[in-house]
């Protein structure tokens, strides 16, 4: 064992004894000095890190399901408090019954709050012409056969910053997530350079794809290919696709979701 | 509102499971976002997601872990909500306070200046390991990070302390 891979050693896992540790402290002077060296730190770093808890978390756990009652009793009344530049919940299931798609129009107002994503005017409009209905779908559908893959329950999370490289040049952002997120890139729709996400929901992964300058009519079910799920009006002339496997796991990724958050407009 | 056995049940399983990790979820918290109060937020949120989807939990003695991964999105979803208010976080962090168990003395505050110093990836680890005990295996399931990676970040936090601060051997 070499100096280098001593300190590596003791300084990642100070606890960690070893005949091999032991011998090269032995025998070298400057191996010794670190070895005391990380004592002491790991003696400063326990008092430092030692921070006392207020007291609300000394009490007695508070009966959870009354708190949960209350909470959401709050959320409806903010909500129906919330500015006029978010569209709420029952306006988008208003517009939804105007295109007589029922089975999806609770699921997609409520999975537009859980995805959360706010769409801005792009900066660069372009003058690609937007194919709405079934062009649409199909394209959507075609993009992910290739991507069955990303579509996998997984343990991977990535982090705020990764999803958020991916969302910035759409003009999009994230304001929360159901569940993690395993997969973020950008892809290419109707020519267009989308934001690509699966979100790991409780019953399974969802795709998301957020399309800025797809415009559509309304919200429109898909179901085709094994896929289930919905499209819909997003932003200034944009949308978003939300599509699961099936029914029940983008309906997890719903239910998952205590947020309330709403689409700007 | 009437409550049921299940729901009774429910709530004492939940007391078992949390009560008991909600000193250390705190700490993580709080040396998460560098703010006591903000720290009290995130694990007041942190508990009601968790109850909310306690069922997901299949391993009691997996609760700790469960629990902090919960507690790490809260935070990371409080800062985003707070980014996205377009608050400056370093204003929002930058005069930490401070509730030290132990009495406070110079070497105590100047080693807590050099810990907040430190990126917050370097940080964690060494919270998870040093105040919660973590092995480097459970750190890695924690952060989603391979051991190589847990373990090379530990050292450069290490390694960075004893840099940046006096230890006072002479």
């Amino acid at each position: 064992m070499d100096f280098k891979e001593f300190e590596f050693s003791v300084l990642s896992e100070p606890d960690r004894e070893s005949d091999e540790i032991a011998a090269k402290a032995q025998s070298c002077p400057e191996s010794r000095a670190l070895k005391r060296k990380a004592a002491l730190l790991e003696q400063q770093l326990v008092q430092a890190l030692g921070v006392s808890v207020p007291d609300s978390l000394r009490a007695p756990v508070p009966d959870m399901a009354a708190l949960e009652a209350q909470l959401d009793a709050a959320s409806a009344t903010e909500a129906a408090q919330s500015s006029d530049n978010v569209v709420p919940l029952q306006k988008t299931a208003a517009a939804a019954n105007r295109f007589a798609v029922p089975a999806w129009i609770g699921l997609a107002a409520c999975l537009a709050l859980v995805v959360g994503l706010v769409l801005r005017q792009p900066e660069i409009q372009t003058e690609t012409p937007m194919p709405g209905g079934e062009d649409l779908i199909a394209e959507v559908i075609e993009h992910l056969g290739p991507e069955l893959e990303s579509m996998q329950p997984s343990d991977v999370s990535l982090s705020i910053e990764r999803v958020s490289n991916v969302l910035e040049p759409a003009g999009a952002r994230m304001v929360s997530t159901p569940g993690p997120i395993s997969y973020a890139k950008s892809c290419v729709i109707n020519g267009e350079l989308i934001p690509h996400l699966v979100v790991q929901g409780e019953n399974g992964p969802v795709t998301i794809l957020v399309m800025p300058n797809q415009m559509v009519d309304g919200p429109m079910t898909i179901m085709r290919g094994g896929f289930e799920g919905i499209i819909m009006p997003a932003g200034d002339g944009g949308s978003v696709a939300i599509i699961g496997r099936d029914s029940a796991s983008v309906e997890a990724v719903r239910k998952a979701s205590s947020d309330t958050l709403g689409i700007s407009i | 509102m009437q409550r049921t056995a299940s729901d009774a049940a429910r709530q004492r399983r939940f007391e078992q499971l949390v009560g008991e990790h909600r000193e250390d979820l705190y700490r993580y918290a709080y040396w998460l976002s560098r703010d006591s109060a903000l720290a009290e937020d995130v694990v007041q949120d942190a508990m009601m997601r968790a109850w909310k989807s306690l069922d997901s939990l299949r391993e009691d003695q997996a609760a700790k872990p469960w629990l902090l991964t919960i507690v790490r999105r809260e935070n990371a979803r409080f800062f985003e909500r707070k980014r996205l208010e377009t608050v400056d976080i370093d204003e929002l962090v930058g005069a930490p306070t401070l509730h030290l168990a132990t009495e406070q003395d110079t070497d105590t505050d100047d080693m807590r200046a050099a810990i907040f110093e430190l990126e917050p990836e370097y940080r964690e680890p060494l919270v998870l390991q040093v105040l919660l005990g973590h092995s480097t295996k459970e750190i890695a399931e924690i952060m989603d990070l391979s051991n190589g990676a847990v373990l090379t970040r530990l050292h450069r936090a290490r390694k960075k302390l004893i840099e940046n601060f006096d230890l006072g051997e002479g």
